[in-house]
C-alpha cells in the first residue's frame, strides 16, 4: 500500500460530486451517501464536511470548528485531518485546486 | 422480534433484457413472470420503503431501461432523496434518454461489461453491445455522473482483470467492481463452463490488488472472491433481512434477490400488504434473521456474526435444505459437494448456455 499522504493546512478540500450529504429522517444525524454505500457521520465529521467548499483552507475550517465547539484550533486539526485523509483516499473528497 | 433497519431497496423494474449473458441472477423461469407493478405501485413502494429508512435505490432488473416508467420512479427517488443507482447493461439507452433520467434522479451509473474486448464482451453477453457501452460509460462523464464499470468474472474472462483496470482508468470510472460469479440463478445450470481454476482466481486477485492500491483515491477497485474457492461463506446479502429489500418484477418483497427459490416459504406481495409489514412481520423476512435458526457449525462458531452462516440459497440449491449452513464453509459436512463442483469443472470442456425462455435443467 502507498503511504497515505496527510491533507496540508493549506489545501482546500472539496466532497467529491459523487458524494452526497442528507440529514437521516430517522435520527437526525447527518449521512454521506455515495453509490452502493454511506456514512452515519458524528457531530464534528457532519460540520466538517459541510465546510468542505472548495474554498475554505483546512486551518480556516479548523478555526471554524473550533469556535463552534469552544475547543483548541490545533486540537480540531489533529481530529479532522486523518478524517478527511481517509475520505480523500476513499475517493470521496478532493482537493480543489490551488 | 425487533426488526432491523433496512438501508437499500433493490428494485428489479422488470426480467426481461435485451443480453443473453449465463450467469444472470434472475430466475431461470423468468419468461414467465410478468412485469406485475404499475409506475404508481412502484412510486408507493418507494415511499413505503423509505419510511423503513431506506436512503440508497438500486434500479435494476433484468433491464431497467425497457421500463420506459423509469424516469418517473427516479422523480419519485429524487423527492425522497435516495441515492438512486441505476444498473445496467447500456442498451437501449441514447444520451438524450441518460441526460433525462440524470435530471430526473438517477445520481450514479454501474455499467457491465462482459469482458474488455468486442469479440469477448459480445460473445458473453450473446448480443452486440460492446461498442454502445463504451459510448453510454463517455455520455455518464459528460452528464458529470459517478460511472461504475462492473465485470461478472468467471473462467473465460478472469484472466483479463488488467485489460478490465485499464478499460475503467481509459472511461474516467471511480469504481471497478470485479465480481466472481455466484453460482444461483442460470449460473449453476452454467457452473461447470463458467467456475475459474483456484489458479485463474489467484492471478485475477493478485492483479486486482496492486491495482486497488495504484490507484486508490481515484478508482475503488473491487474484487469478490468467489466463495467455491475461499474456504468461507460470503456475507450474504450482510444477513437475511437485514439492510436490503429486493422487490422483485412480479411484485414480491425478498430479502435477496434469489430468495424465491426457497420451498415452504409463501412470498408476500407490495400490492397485497404494505412494505412496513411485510419487512418486519412475514414469515419469509423472519425465516432467517438474527441466529435463532442457525444448527451446528454455525451456532457455536465464531464467524456466525461476520457470516450469517453464508447463503441461504446457496445452501438450498446444493443441498436441499434452506437451514444447513453454506457448503461454501469448509467447516460445512457438506463441502465436498464444492470441491466435487471444482473438480468438475476442471474436467468440464463445453460452451455455457445462453440465458434463455426455456427453463434449464440444474446439474
Amino acid at each position: 500500500m502507498r503511504p497515505r499522504r496527510e491533507m496540508s493546512p493549506d489545501a482546500r478540500p472539496l466532497l467529491a460530486p459523487r458524494a452526497r450529504l442528507r440529514e437521516d429522517r430517522q435520527t437526525g444525524r447527518t449521512l454521506l451517501l455515495y453509490p452502493e454505500a454511506g456514512l452515519a457521520l458524528n457531530l464534528t465529521a457532519a460540520a466538517t464536511l459541510r465546510l468542505c467548499d472548495g474554498e475554505r483552507t483546512l486551518s480556516q475550517i479548523a478555526a471554524l470548528l473550533a469556535e463552534r465547539f469552544g475547543r483548541e484550533t490545533g486540537e480540531v486539526a489533529a481530529e479532522i485531518t486523518p478524517f478527511l485523509d481517509q475520505l480523500v483516499s476513499r475517493g470521496l473528497v478532493r482537493e480543489a485546486a490551488p | 422480534m425487533t426488526a432491523p433497519r433496512p438501508w437499500t431497496l433493490v428494485a428489479e423494474l422488470t426480467y426481461r433484457c435485451p443480453l443473453r449473458c449465463p450467469y444472470c441472477s434472475n430466475p431461470l423461469d423468468w419468461a414467465k413472470r410478468r412485469d406485475a407493478l404499475s409506475t404508481a405501485e412502484w412510486c408507493r413502494v418507494l415511499e413505503e420503503a423509505e419510511a423503513l429508512g431506506v436512503v440508497g435505490l438500486n434500479l435494476t432488473g433484468g433491464e431497467p431501461l425497457l421500463r420506459d416508467d423509469l424516469e418517473a420512479i427516479a422523480r419519485t427517488a429524487r423527492r425522497l432523496e435516495l441515492y438512486t443507482t441505476l444498473i445496467t447493461s447500456g442498451l437501449p439507452l441514447t444520451r438524450e434518454r441518460l441526460a433525462a433520467l440524470a435530471s430526473a434522479g438517477i445520481d450514479a451509473v454501474q455499467l457491465s461489461v462482459q469482458d474488455v474486448t468486442e469479440a469477448g464482451c459480445d460473445r458473453i453477453a450473446g448480443t452486440r453491445s460492446f461498442e454502445q457501452k463504451l459510448a453510454v460509460a463517455g455520455w455518464v462523464k459528460e452528464l458529470g455522473l459517478p460511472l461504475t464499470l462492473n465485470m461478472v468474472l468467471h473462467r473465460s474472462n478472469i484472466g483479463h482483470v488488467a485489460e478490465a483496470v485499464a478499460l475503467a482508468e481509459r472511461l474516467g470510472a471511480e469504481r471497478l467492481e470485479l465480481a466472481n460469479t455466484q453460482y444461483l440463478g442460470w449460473a449453476l445450470p452454467n457452473r461447470a463452463a463458467l467456475l475459474p481454476s483456484p489458479e485463474q482466481v489467484g492471478a485475477a486477485r493478485d492483479i486486482a490488488s496492486a491495482a486497488r492500491d495504484r490507484l486508490r483515491g481515484r478508482i475503488d477497485v473491487l474484487f469478490v472472491l468467489p466463495d467455491y474457492m475461499s474456504d468461507r461463506p460470503r456475507p450474504c446479502m450482510d444477513g437475511w433481512g437485514e439492510r436490503f429489500i429486493v422487490v422483485t418484477a412480479d411484485g414480491l418483497a425478498l430479502p435477496c434477490h434469489a430468495a424465491h427459490s426457497l420451498p415452504n416459504i409463501t412470498w408476500e406481495k407490495v400490492t397485497d400488504r404494505p412494505l412496513v409489514e411485510i419487512w418486519r412481520d412475514s414469515e419469509g423476512f423472519n425465516a432467517y434473521r438474527g441466529e435463532g435458526w442457525m444448527r451446528e457449525p454455525c451456532r457455536s462458531c465464531d464467524r456466525r456474526t461476520k457470516d450469517h452462516g453464508g447463503c441461504r440459497c446457496q445452501a438450498f440449491a446444493l443441498t436441499g435444505d434452506a437451514a444447513a449452513t453454506d457448503p461454501a464453509c469448509g467447516l460445512s459436512p457438506d463441502h465436498a459437494l464444492i470441491l466435487a463442483a471444482r473438480e468438475a469443472a476442471a474436467r468440464h470442456e463445453e460452451a455455457f448456455l445462453y440465458r434463455s425462455g426455456r427453463v434449464p435443467a440444474l446439474p
